[in-house]
């Protein structure tokens, strides 16, 4: 009896397990595979597409808060669009945050991305908190992210898959700046 | 038949139920590329015509689709003519795929994985403009395009997990119809077992009285005999009538009641008693005898019904060795329970009549009785132990007997 009870624990937990993984598009053999990033499928560590780069501007929704793989986001309104902002992993924020307060203006500089939980990011490379006054250099020119210690270049989709490109020393990049 | 009908039936429908869900998978996701070829093709046809209307490509920068990640337009030197991230405008395109568009005049689409880890559609085409044709490279975001895949994905892992768990529930169903059955059976074997034994009894209890009168009348034949031929006719006659005594004996203790009186047993002093009293027998046969027991190894029991247990699992192992050998008895501590196995060199037990070994009146010699291990597991089982038996013919057999060791704390003390 306590065999068959221990047995069908194990078949309902691995059912549920199936379909966690299954509601999360974890891999499952058919191409839609896993991955070492969080729900978004986002690299906020190192990704980085000078392809998408572009300028948003908005009004701070929500405080900043820790949240995939112990990363940095805040949530900006834009327009009727809500952007989420990365702004690097906690303990670099810790060390280097600028004062971000709900309904701040700010304007960030990045690569946009949108992840597979349907929201958009911005991988934050230059942020300005125009109520305040203050800025933040999150990754260098290139995406290069300050807290890797390192000035690594920017990257760009140049087909299947990503590559390097022009990975090169950047003067003072990847530093954190204020004003 | 009927069984195998429903299996191969439950097979079947298993079967085409992951066939459905794989088909629609797979169906989905070439329906998400149509939809990501269709607004390709859309997107591309409305930023031909704004660059047709606009030849400087300004206003390209205004055209800010929420599906497009980024696009550009790609010149034949490979300069980009336009690009949504501005920046990059008369910057060489290092990747030579635009030419080969311009150069073929065909369009060209892939799943690509850009430098923040989103995977993404791209789509390659040609776009005239009045005196020169430009590549343009349209990269879109696929969430809203793959709802159609994660819808199916979700329902293939439900389907999948219904049909484990569905499995599952009748594989465990199967399990508790069979043992059900099993007990249906063994509660059968035992209400005719109840019956066999008090029918046993009551025979016993009647042929007991005569048969004291007939050995008692016989042995007095057989010492005074008138005839010189009648001592040996009534020496046979007391010789059946202990044969018959003993067969009562046993019939008895079997239907019986256990004796509700049960005191601390020592296993090597019950094992030296038994090999005592079997120890003549035992050097008849030229049998080796031999023991591996521990002195502090206690059980609680009934004395004389274990002490009967032992002698019957002897005498068994004896009877299988009439030309010699040896018998081992080894006691030891497992899990809370003495196991004492009882081994022997003897013929064995042939493998169809292992099943059979402990049902009441089955035997294999001549005169047996067919009570020696059922009574055996009887009295096991009542001490809360077990009994088994492992034999290979020819190559003797060992009776494994399990019984409630005693705790360190009731060592010595009265018990219940």
């Amino acid at each position: 009896m306590i065999n068959n009870r221990i047995l069908l624990m194990v078949i309902l937990v691995a059912a549920l397990n199936c379909l966690s993984v299954g509601a999360a598009y974890a891999s499952f053999g058919f191409g839609f595979g896993g991955d070492d990033f969080g729900k978004s499928g986002l690299d906020f560590n190192k990704g980085y597409d000078v392809n998408t780069v572009t300028t948003v501007s908005g009004r701070v929704a929500s405080p900043p808060h820790a949240d995939e793989n112990g990363h940095v986001f805040v949530d900006v309104s834009v327009g009727s669009e809500t952007v989420s902002f990365s702004l690097g992993p906690n303990s670099y924020w810790e060390k280097n945050e600028i004062p971000l307060h709900v309904n701040d203006n700010v304007t960030a500089k990045g690569s946009k991305a949108q992840g597979k939980d349907g929201k958009t990011y911005l991988m934050v490379q230059k942020l300005t908190n125009r109520s305040t006054g203050s800025s933040l250099a999150v990754r260098n020119e290139r995406g290069g992210p300050a807290w890797s210690g390192r000035n690594g270049g920017g990257r760009m989709s140049d087909g299947p898959g990503w590559m390097m490109r022009g990975g090169g020393m950047m003067g003072g990049g990847g530093g954190m700046m204020r004003h | 038949m009927l069984k195998r009908f429903f299996l191969l039936t439950g097979i079947a429908i298993s079967l085409f139920l992951i066939w459905f869900a794989i088909s629609n998978y797979q169906a989905s996701r070439t329906i998400a590329e149509e939809n990501l070829r269709g607004l390709a093709h859309t997107l591309t046809d409305a930023i031909e015509g704004m660059a047709v209307r606009d030849p400087s490509l300004h206003t390209l920068a205004e055209f800010h689709p929420a599906d497009i990640a980024f696009f550009s337009l790609i010149d034949r030197k490979g300069v980009y003519r336009f690009h949504s991230n501005t920046d990059l405008i008369g910057r060489y395109d290092a990747d030579g795929r635009s030419i080969g568009v311009l150069q073929g005049k065909s369009t060209r689409e892939s799943r690509i994985t850009l430098g923040t880890g989103e995977k993404a559609y791209e789509f390659f085409s040609p776009v005239y403009l009045p005196g020169e044709t430009l590549a343009l490279r349209l990269v879109l975001h696929t969430y809203r395009a793959d709802a159609v895949v994660r819808r199916a994905e979700f329902n293939m892992v439900a389907i999948f997990a219904l049909l484990v768990v569905g499995w599952a529930l009748l594989a465990i169903l199967y399990r508790f119809s069979v043992r059900e059955e099993r007990h249906k059976v063994e509660m059968e074997r035992r209400k005719r077992l109840a019956q066999l034994g008090e029918m046993g009894a009551m025979l016993a209890h009647e042929i007991r009285n005569p048969l004291a009168g007939i050995k008692g009348y016989a042995q007095v034949i057989e010492k005074r005999p008138r005839e010189d031929r009648n001592a040996g006719f009534a020496g046979d006659i007391v010789r059946e009538t202990l044969r018959l005594e003993v067969l009562v004996s046993d019939l008895l203790a079997y239907t019986g009641n256990a004796p509700s009186h049960k005191a601390e047993i020592n296993l090597k002093e019950l094992i030296d008693w038994a090999f005592a009293l079997v120890c003549h027998e035992a050097e008849e046969q030229r049998v080796r005898l031999a023991s591996e027991c521990s002195a502090g190894i206690r059980v609680l029991g009934n004395r004389d019904r274990l002490g009967q247990v032992m002698l019957n699992l002897l005498k068994n192992s004896l009877q299988a060795m009439p030309d010699g050998g040896s018998l081992d008895i080894k006691v030891g501590v497992s899990g809370g329970a003495a196991t004492i196995a009882v081994s022997d060199l003897g013929h064995g037990i042939d493998s169809d009549d292992m099943n059979r070994i402990f049902e009441p009146f089955f035997t294999t010699k001549a005169r047996g009785t067919g009570l020696g291990l059922p009574l055996c597991k009887k009295i096991i089982e009542e001490h809360e132990g077990s009994i088994r038996l492992e034999s290979k013919p020819g190559k003797g057999a060992t009776v494994f007997v399990a019984l409630p060791v005693m705790k360190e704390r009731n060592k010595g003390g009265s018990h219940p």
